[in-house]
């Protein structure tokens, strides 16, 4: 494959192995760079060098962003590390065993363990651990794991670089190596066999003007996958109209992007499937599961531009982030079309069949990688869904059971088969609060053990009182079941225990906890409630969404009290105050609306349509008044094609006076307009019920 | 007289109701200060939430011994969560189970009120097969011939007969109205059962001769023409039955007035009727319609009229005792209370 030859990271690797070698045990160095400057290539020469040049012991740790168990995976990679260095005596099968599951505290302490055992030897090579904390699990409990991780193993008494930015300011740092864009030799891009049918996109480009611009590996062979797929010409005018290369990981994306159009351009239906199936893939792989995703009627030149210009690395096949994501955001896009799910799942399946033989292999052999090899298994077994592969592999981390039971809720809408998943996570953890609160979550989804979700949901929040999900989740719950007492109960040791009002507390704080305990009690009728919970929330808080339910509860409120005249489409009261939606302001003939007021259907009688409207004048409060309208008078002045018969009780009216001010005995006229009937839209308020109350059993006793 | 200064003595059956114009809740205190709550009104009264029966029950360190809410319409659930928190463990609370089967139609309704009143509705029957779970003791489903017992109280349901295959849209079709007894005092809580259903009644009630002799009624659905049945108030002549009826003051508003209409017929057989709050339709009309031709001239031969019959619902209740034998003892009411004869 070709390759470009990187001095300048090669130079650095080789400075900084050189001063690891005679630094402290306790010496930390932080490589900074921008995207695709080299950091984790860089990480990968230094373990090389570190390992032919020096006694010292690498140990890289790249766990894939974005992914809820990277935390564990960072602590397994510490763990398969040290055992390949030979420096574990068989400590990792208590861990492959499943002998005495642990908790998350008993794995970390196991790593700093075996880390500090070794610490003149080890050098710990950590690959960007802030985003190891990125994982996008809205209540933050995969997040807080991989943030927990990335603190603990920079915080580590042995030798330590760590590229990319630190989780913390905690670490003394020894020095910050920058690495700039480097400098590429372009020999790489000579036409050879190597580049195969894509020999002529590079050759053109090696002599294109485009490479005055200081570009990065990823981005010389994005463009080269742009000219095979394109010209030159037009990738050079759409280069000099799009990039601007001092815009970092955006240059990078929008690369990405062309060369996905041109890919979907050209219905290269192959190459875009092995794509997306590339994408699901998390940690490097080799030529077997490369072989294994792209499907055998690939063309030559799709494989090409797979292999040369979406994937990078020689034995170890990597897709960078930017490649990645593309296809990943892709994926959720679409991912109701059967074509989608079916490749996904295809993928998935395969690739749990290739690790879990590879665990297999490797348990038997004792071998360093089965560690590894067993994360990557359970996680595809995990996203499928299928319950026959997710119980033929043993977890390790109880973060796995609780990832397996997200997976199986979130992605599947197995609520029985993720309440089981946190069932066995609370048998190796009682203290994981987030398997108490999502074991409560989807026993109640499924209506079963009504006693157990409530304990569950308690228990969460009183192994962390400060966790806002975990508090609104037991009071909707209380709310749910009518218990609206007890829930006012909780509501007030809530705002207790996370100090609300005692500060400015985070705008997430309301948006996890008033909001939704708003918008409980507004499903439950209960609106005077629903407004002291909003009231509680700030000027600062307050986003759109909490805008929509204030409305809504003004509304509610004023409905209750029989005063108000509220479409629930409009969603916020004092309507009226508003131009009409339907009336005109002037007819051709001359006639202009002189007032109007907003009335609804309160019911229908051999006397007519009885009216509930609104009269404003001016700034004053609207009067409300009541009015009777015959049969034959809403025949004559409705303007819409509606039959009075047809209009049912709740329907929304517009009644507009006429007059013409041009004549002098002008005739005032009444117009009537029907609203069209809309459904609520306020966002938030869609799934606020577990599907038992929708399907609730009557006992016909 | 206010609810505060409502004085019950121990040796009578205290018959309560409530209702202000919208909204409708029962209390029966028996001898020993044991408690029963029919329905639920809870309502705004200068911007706070009242609900007047549990106002009540505080004032008298009460808890209640049985509740039952007839059917799930908004004037009859309102507040019902707060009773529900104020029972004794085990004690029974009714309802007509059909009405734990729930669709949620209600939450996407353009119709504010409806989603309000859906809310409200479901939140109380959520309460109840809680509590049914909870304290399976608890669980009464209301159908007719089931009784529970209070002391020496009982309490039998008249209707439904049967569950139907089918929710009626209308939930006033499945009311459940209610014979109590405590020894030879007998109430008959008319619920909001309409005359069709009451036929039923006549037809399968094996002791339906008593229902008309009962000491006190609570008159079905507001006094509504259509729903006054003589197994229910009996035939004329008028007879000296204590009868009472909760107003409702909103869209058609009830009792019906006319000849041959609910308070004619309640009339017929009683002589008098308490309301526990002036009725909508009975209150002179015509001092109460304000002219606003001139004002907002233009509007034409529209009749415009102002409603404001809101009533306090601290004040807007009946409170009658008895003795072991069904003779009235003692009458209070509150203020904005009536009689109609």
């Amino acid at each position: 494959m070709p390759a470009p030859v990187l001095t300048e990271i090669e130079e650095v690797a080789d400075d900084l192995t050189g001063r690891l070698d005679k630094a402290s045990s306790k010496a930390v160095f932080q490589l900074e760079g921008a995207s695709g400057a080299g950091k984790s290539v860089c990480l990968n020469y230094v373990a090389d060098r570190l390992q032919q040049q020096t006694n010292l012991k690498p140990v890289i740790v790249s766990p894939p962003s974005r992914h809820l168990d990277a935390g564990a995976i960072a602590l397994a990679d510490v763990a398969t590390g040290l055992s390949s260095q030979a420096l574990l005596n068989g400590e990792l099968d208590g861990w492959l065993s499943g002998e005495g599951p642990g908790t998350w505290d008993d794995r970390v302490s196991d790593v700093k363990r075996w880390v500090e055992e070794h610490n003149e030897k080890v050098v710990l090579l950590l690959d960007d651990p802030r985003s190891w904390a990125a994982s996008s699990d809205d209540d933050g409990f995969f997040t807080d794991r991989g943030f927990n991780a990335s603190v603990a193993l920079t915080s580590l008494k042995c030798r330590r670089v760590i590229a990319g930015q630190l989780p913390l300011p905690h670490v003394h740092l020894r020095e910050k190596i920058a690495l700039g864009a480097p400098t590429i030799d372009h020999d790489w891009l000579e036409p050879s066999d190597d580049w195969g049918e894509l020999a002529k996109a590079a050759s053109e480009l090696a002599s294109s003007r485009l490479l005055d611009h200081p570009l990065t590996p990823l981005q010389v062979r994005l463009l080269i996958a742009s000219i095979a797929l394109s010209s030159l010409k037009s990738t050079t005018r759409w280069f000099d109209a799009e990039v601007n290369l001092s815009d970092g990981g955006n240059t990078n994306s929008k690369l990405v992007a062309r060369v996905a159009e041109g890919v979907q351009g050209r219905k290269l239906r192959r190459l875009w499937d092995s794509w997306i199936g590339l994408s699901v893939t998390r940690r490097p792989f080799d030529q077997e599961i490369l072989d294994t995703l792209i499907p055998k009627s690939t063309t030559r030149f799709e494989r090409d531009l797979i292999r040369h210009c979406l994937l990078f690395g020689e034995r170890s096949l990597r897709m960078h982030d930017n490649v990645k994501h593309l296809a990943i955001r892709w994926r959720g896009e679409h991912r109701n079309e059967s074509h989608v799910k079916g490749l996904v799942s295809r993928t998935t399946r395969e690739l749990f069949k290739i690790y879990k033989a590879r665990f297999d292999r490797e348990l038997k052999r004792h071998g360093a990688n089965a560690l590894r090899e067993s994360l990557e298994a359970y996680h595809f077994a995990s996203t499928s869904g299928d319950s026959k592969l997710f119980e033929s592999v043993r977890p390790v981390f109880v973060d796995q059971l609780d990832a397996l039971g997200w997976s199986l809720s979130v992605q599947h809408h197995n609520f029985k088969g993720a309440a089981s998943a946190f069932e066995q996570a609370l048998k190796w953890d009682e203290r994981d609060d987030y398997a108490h609160h999502y074991l409560a979550y989807n026993l109640d989804r499924v209506g079963k053990r009504l006693k157990d979700v409530e304990f569950h949901y308690r228990k969460a929040a009183r192994l962390k009182p400060q966790h806002p999900w975990w508090r609104s989740r037991l009071i909707k719950f209380l709310i749910g079941r009518g218990r609206i007492g007890e829930a006012r109960s909780e509501w007030d040791t809530a705002l207790l225990e996370l100090q609300v009002g005692e500060g400015d507390s985070p705008t997430s704080l309301y948006e996890h906890l008033h909001f939704w305990v708003a918008a409980a009690l507004l499903d439950a009728g209960e609106p005077s409630l629903a407004q002291e919970v909003l009231d509680e929330v700030p000027t600062y808080a307050r986003s759109g969404d909490f805008s929509g339910l204030y409305q809504r509860a003004q509304a509610l409120l004023q409905v209750g009290e029989g005063d108000a005249v509220v479409p629930a489409w409009r969603l916020h009261p004092g309507w009226w105050r508003e131009d009409p939606e339907r009336l005109q302001y002037r007819f051709p003939t001359g006639e202009r609306l002189m007032k109007w007021l907003a009335a609804r259907v309160e019911s229908k009688s051999k006397n007519g349509t009885r009216l509930r409207g609104a009269l404003v004048e001016g700034d004053k409060e609207p009067e409300i008044v009541w009015l009777t309208v015959s049969d034959q008078d809403f025949a004559a002045w409705c303007q819409d094609n509606v039959d009075v018969r047809d209009l049912r009780v709740g329907a929304f009216v517009e009644l507009g006076l006429y007059v013409n001010p041009g004549k002098k005995k002008s005739t005032p006229q009444t117009v009537i307009r029907v609203l069209p009937e809309r459904r609520w839209e306020t966002p938030g308020l869609s799934d606020l019920r577990p599907d038992r109350f929708l399907a609730s059993p009557a006992s016909n006793k | 007289m206010t609810l505060g200064d409502l004085k019950l003595s121990a040796e009578h059956l205290w018959l309560i109701v409530f209702g202000p114009g919208y909204g409708e809740s029962i209390l029966v205190v028996l001898p020993g200060s044991h408690w029963i709550a029919i329905d639920s009104l809870r309502c705004q009264d200068e911007d706070r939430d009242v609900n007047p029966a549990l106002e009540l029950l505080v004032a008298n360190e009460a808890h209640l011994s049985m509740v039952a809410l007839t059917h799930p319409h908004n004037d009859h659930v309102q507040g019902l969560t707060d009773l529900l928190d104020r029972r004794l463990p085990d004690s029974p609370v009714g309802c007509v189970a059909p009405y734990l089967r729930r669709d949620g139609r209600w939450q996407i309704d353009p119709d504010a009120s409806k989603v309000r009143d859906g809310g409200a509705a479901d939140t109380a029957l959520n309460r109840i097969e809680d509590i049914w779970a909870e304290e399976p003791k608890s669980e009464w489903p209301l159908l007719a011939g089931s009784t529970r017992s209070v002391e020496k109280a009982e309490v039998e349901v008249l209707f439904p007969d049967q569950i139907p295959p089918k929710k009626p849209r209308n939930p006033n079709l499945l009311s459940a109205p209610m014979m109590l007894r405590w020894q030879s005092c007998h109430v008959l809580l008319g619920a909001d059962l309409l005359s069709t259903k009451w036929k039923t009644v006549e037809r399968k009630y094996a002791k339906q001769s008593e229902l008309k002799l009962s000491h006190a009624l609570k008159a079905s659905h507001h006094g509504s023409g259509r729903s006054q049945h003589h197994v229910a108030i009996g035939a004329p002549p008028p007879k000296n039955r204590v009868c009472l009826l909760t107003p409702f003051n909103r869209n058609s508003k009830l009792p019906d007035y006319g000849d041959g209409e609910g308070m004619d017929r309640l009339l017929e057989c009683h002589e008098r009727v308490g309301v526990t709050s002036v009725p909508a339709k009975g209150r002179g009309k015509e001092s109460h319609r304000v002219d606003l031709l001139p004002h907002h001239s233009g509007f034409g031969s529209i009749d415009l009229e102002h409603e404001d019959l809101s009533a306090s619902p601290r004040e807007a209740w009946i409170a009658i005792g008895f003795d072991a034998d069904g003779t009235e003892v003692a009458r209070h009411s509150g203020d904005a209370a009536g009689i109609v004869v």
